[in-house]
């Protein structure tokens, strides 16, 4: 356990690096989600504000979860590019723990988001977004959307890891991104959509972690939304990871 | 000029061939239209009064695609700057501008594939061509406008950008602010006073708007002027400079 502590810090370490070394990468967390929040602001605002739905209020979150989607999209390019290149085997050569190289790009990819949503969640208040719940749920916020990024990044992951190339990555992982999040309660009220695809579009997992962000920010039943929220999470995460860790062992055989 | 089609031809089968321009050119366009109609047909049209939101959105999206499919095209022409393609080329007995037109000229087919996939699926969301045949023709041919417009500006950014991170951001930025600021996700009066005036000058909504009373019907003098000029005013900036930059790696 301690040799997987060590190796995957230091690997941890690792993707960290490669993060802020790339310009792409750092443009894709910071400057992206602004972009998106000042866009889908600019243009829905007055058409969502005129049917009750309140974008001041609510979008942040919604950009809060789609820039961990772009951490997720980022990691799955950058697994594509590690097993191509060779070094996933190669670190399997050495003496490291076997699960290392899967923790420590975990860890990397939430540090990445924490930047990433620590910014969005400041614009979001600077443009009018209250904590009308209490600002002792903000941690708990950070802590709901870091908890999504480590879930959509071992699902991406999958992805890179299988991907032909890492271009070929970025545009397969934009085929469930695209659906997930435009057919979510994100930038429209559930009622809006048309009543077949109500129910996927309020039970998948990116519409009840956004609903229940919206909750930790004052808007819903913290408990009730937060509950489903965590608990989606943790499945995906605990499926994902396993079937992760194996893709890894199964590289060095 | 058969140098061009020549490489127009290449340009062409290689759509077919890569699972990447497939995606970006058939798959990501509807997946765009199903998605934003479900999400934002109903806020629209109550907005609007009524009119479909599938009529709104088929011109934007075929806009949408050539702008989308030609960041891809633009990354190609990057590659073959740096792999050497293009500078084996320029070592051949061949016009500079030939490899780049015949590419750009390759895109229209894009274009047109873009309008077949788009107004066939968006009929279902209440697209129709009503204004007829003929403006339908215009309507493939404006699409085509569009893409190589579009093209040269992808082009002569491919011959200028330092590497592909360089060159996938701002073009992805560009493009994203070209289409949400244009009158073709939403109506002028949706976006907040300051905007409207960059809303109305934006060239993408020269293009949307042209396609859209291609298909509905309407004036079409003006809008078909404005769009001329921004044509004729892409392919001979970008296009030139773009061949310039092609001419001048040979020297």
């Amino acid at each position: 356990m301690s040799a997987l502590v060590t190796d995957g810090s230091i690997l941890g370490g690792r993707a960290v690096v490669r993060i802020v070394r790339n310009p792409a990468s750092v443009i894709s967390a910071t400057v992206m989600p602004l972009l998106f929040f000042a866009l889908f602001n600019l243009v829905m605002r007055r058409i969502m504000d005129a049917r009750g739905f309140d974008y001041a209020q609510l979008l942040p979150s919604t950009v809060v979860v789609q820039a961990m989607l772009f951490t997720a999209m980022a990691s799955a390019y950058n697994i594509a590019d590690d097993k191509l290149s060779g070094i996933v085997g190669r670190f399997r050569s050495m003496p490291i723990h076997p699960l290392a190289q899967l923790v420590g790009r975990a860890a990397g990819d939430v540090i990445r988001a924490f930047f990433s949503l620590v910014l969005v969640l400041a614009v979001g208040v600077l443009a009018g977004m209250r904590f009308d719940a209490g600002l002792v749920w903000i941690p708990a916020y950070i802590g709901l959307g870091l908890l999504f990024v480590l879930a959509a990044s071992l699902v991406m992951g999958l992805i890179g890891f299988s991907a032909s190339s890492p271009e070929a990555a970025v545009s397969i992982a934009s085929i469930p991104y695209l659906p997930l999040l435009m057919l979510s309660t994100g930038f429209a009220p559930l009622e809006d959509f048309p009543g077949w695809l109500q129910p996927f579009v309020e039970y998948q997992p990116v519409s009840v972690t956004i609903d229940a962000l919206r909750a930790l920010a004052g808007d819903g039943d913290i408990a009730a939304t937060v509950g489903q929220a965590v608990v989606w999470l943790v499945a995906l995460i605990v499926a994902f990871a396993l079937v992760g860790a194996r893709q890894y062992r199964k590289v060095a055989s | 000029m058969s140098a061009v089609l020549l490489f127009a031809g290449r340009a062409v089968r290689r759509i077919g061939r890569s699972p990447d321009v497939v995606v970006s050119t058939v798959i990501f366009p509807l997946l765009l239209l199903l998605t934003l109609h479900a999400v934002f047909s109903s806020a629209v049209e109550s907005f609007e009064g009524g009119a479909a939101y599938g009529q709104r959105l088929v011109p934007t999206l075929v806009f949408s695609g050539v702008m989308f499919g030609a960041i891809g095209t633009s990354t190609g022409i990057l590659t073959e700057l740096e792999n050497g393609w293009i500078d084996r080329l320029r070592s051949m007995p061949l016009n500079p501008f030939s490899p780049l037109a015949g590419t750009i000229l390759g895109e229209t087919v894009r274009a047109v594939v873009a309008v077949a996939v788009l107004a066939g699926v968006g009929y279902a969301f209440d697209f129709r061509f009503d204004a007829g045949v003929l403006p339908a023709i215009g309507f493939v041919i404006v699409a085509m406008l569009a893409a190589i417009s579009v093209g040269c500006v992808g082009a002569y950014l491919a011959t200028i950008a330092s590497s592909r991170e360089a060159l996938l951001g701002p073009l992805n930025a560009v493009f994203l602010l070209l289409l949400f600021l244009s009158r073709g996700m939403v109506p002028l009066e949706a976006y907040p006073g300051w905007v409207q005036p960059v809303v109305e000058h934006n060239p993408a909504t020269a293009y949307v708007g042209l396609l859209d009373r291609l298909a509905r019907g309407g004036a079409l003098w003006s809008s078909a002027l404005t769009v001329a000029a921004w044509t004729l005013g892409f392919v001979i900036v970008f296009g030139v400079l773009a061949g310039r930059r092609m001419a001048a790696r040979g020297e």
